[in-house]
């Protein structure tokens, strides 16, 4: 017994250092069930504070840049604004205003050199804010929201390798699913389009809406290249409207009829 | 607490605020300099080992927090840590153990050594937990050089600066 205790007091370092070493490599094998504790990432009341005011700082150096793309946006709006009143065909923002609620959040922390990228707004369940709600940028998708703490969340960036995200054409209405293999930034693969789609190079894509969390036509990305593959499906390769490494403001979109479709389609299974 | 303790307490604190505020926000083709391997690279060899242990653990610890990396960050340190002495010995020899460790008095290819080994063993295990899987392994490789060439540069530089300052 004498001999068995001084064993592991001579190794006590050994012992320490395999006690944290499986402790932190489980913590990061099984990296999703461990996020989702609410002190584990940055929602968390320090971080989220802490982000919240070295953003108050950086903010300003791109307020030109902000600028631009919130101007860029209201004439896309005002453009839609326009058609609604020209064509008999109207736009469906009676549909928009009914199903969703849309909030306006900042980024205080962004990533994209991981291969599991996370980004920190400064909304929380405070403001209305839950987990699986679609986010956006003026340009077009950005992620989906993950853990929520009072007044913070973090959103599962597309540039996330767990992240799927239903698209399709902009003109024909294919659909696809969207990944990131983790290689480049902002350039992302498309799959499962059907090889009959017609599809050209510069097409758009666009969230596709089969989900209860992203609205339909949200923009998503260009497509840059595309290849058939064995099973009569394309794989397309795509470039991002959204610059993710320069995010400031972004949209927090809230279906208010998500817990109806959720229903319904359980019980369908 | 010592002037050495005290002198540590604020390394590691730095070095926090350091990574996760200024240079995880730094790219160099698309790579982060892992400036907090400072911490590791200067905690003198002397003082107890456990404690250098546990606090590399926690400093990665708490950079995962901030960074949503969930354990990447630790577990690399918690290695390193580990595995520091044996790296102390190879590049300066077993004379270490009866002298300070200060890296400036060592010789410059020795030094860049030390840091460039460190960096690499680090980096390489950060990298392959955090991409988890060998699909795009060239990618992943590059990524590996392109980051270590970045973090030993920019470690290098401000161990002269952190050196010259005690």
């Amino acid at each position: 017994m004498q001999q068995i205790l001084s064993f592991f007091i001579k190794n006590r370092v050994f012992f320490v250092f395999l006690l944290l070493f499986l402790f932190s490599f489980s913590f990061s094998v099984r990296s999703n069930y461990y996020r989702q504790s609410k002190w584990f990432n940055s929602a968390n009341y320090l971080s989220g504070e802490l982000y919240a005011s070295t953003a108050f700082v950086s903010q300003y150096f791109s307020l030109n840049a902000q600028n631009q793309k919130l101007a860029q946006e209201n004439q896309r709006l005002h453009q839609l604004l326009l058609c609604e009143k020209d064509t008999t065909r109207t736009c469906s923002t009676s549909f928009f205003k009914e199903n969703y609620k849309v909030y306006l959040a900042r980024v205080v922390k962004n990533s994209v050199l991981l291969s599991k990228n996370y980004i920190t707004i400064d909304l929380g369940e405070n403001q209305g804010i839950t987990q699986d709600m679609a986010v956006v940028s003026p340009l077009g998708v950005v992620g989906i929201t993950d853990v929520v703490s009072g007044n913070y969340a973090t959103v599962q960036s597309v540039l996330n390798e767990l992240s799927l995200l239903n698209v399709k054409l902009k003109n024909t209405a294919h659909f696809g699913s969207l990944r990131w293999n983790g290689v480049k930034l902002n350039r992302l693969q498309v799959d499962d389009v059907p090889v009959i789609a017609p599809l050209h190079i510069g097409d758009t894509i666009v969230t596709g809406g089969m989900s209860s969390i992203f609205p339909k036509n949200i923009p998503v990305g260009e497509v840059k290249s595309f290849s058939k593959q064995n099973d009569n499906t394309y794989h397309i390769e795509i470039e991002l409207f959204t610059d993710m490494s320069a995010l400031d403001y972004v949209y927090v979109i809230k279906n208010e009829q998500k817990q109806e479709i959720e229903q319904v389609q359980n019980t369908t299974k | 607490m010592s002037r050495e303790s005290f002198h540590i307490a604020i390394l590691f604190i730095v070095l926090f605020l350091l990574q996760t505020f200024v240079f995880n926000k730094m790219f160099f083709l698309g790579e982060v300099p892992m400036v907090y391997l400072l911490y590791l690279m200067l905690y003198p060899h002397k003082e107890h080992p456990m404690v250098f242990i546990v606090s590399s653990f926690l400093l990665g610890f708490l950079i995962d927090i901030f960074s949503d990396t969930s354990g990447v960050f630790a577990t690399s340190a918690l290695v390193v840590s580990y595995f520091r002495p044996y790296i102390l010995n190879l590049c300066f020899g077993n004379n270490i153990d009866y002298q300070k460790l200060v890296l400036l008095n060592f010789s410059t290819g020795n030094r860049w050594l030390y840091i460039s080994l460190i960096v690499l063993l680090h980096n390489t295990i950060f990298i392959f937990l955090e991409v988890f899987s060998f699909s795009h392994f060239f990618t992943t490789l590059l990524r590996l050089l392109i980051s270590s060439f970045f973090s030993v540069f920019v470690c290098g530089l401000l161990v002269h600066l952190i050196e010259r300052k005690k």
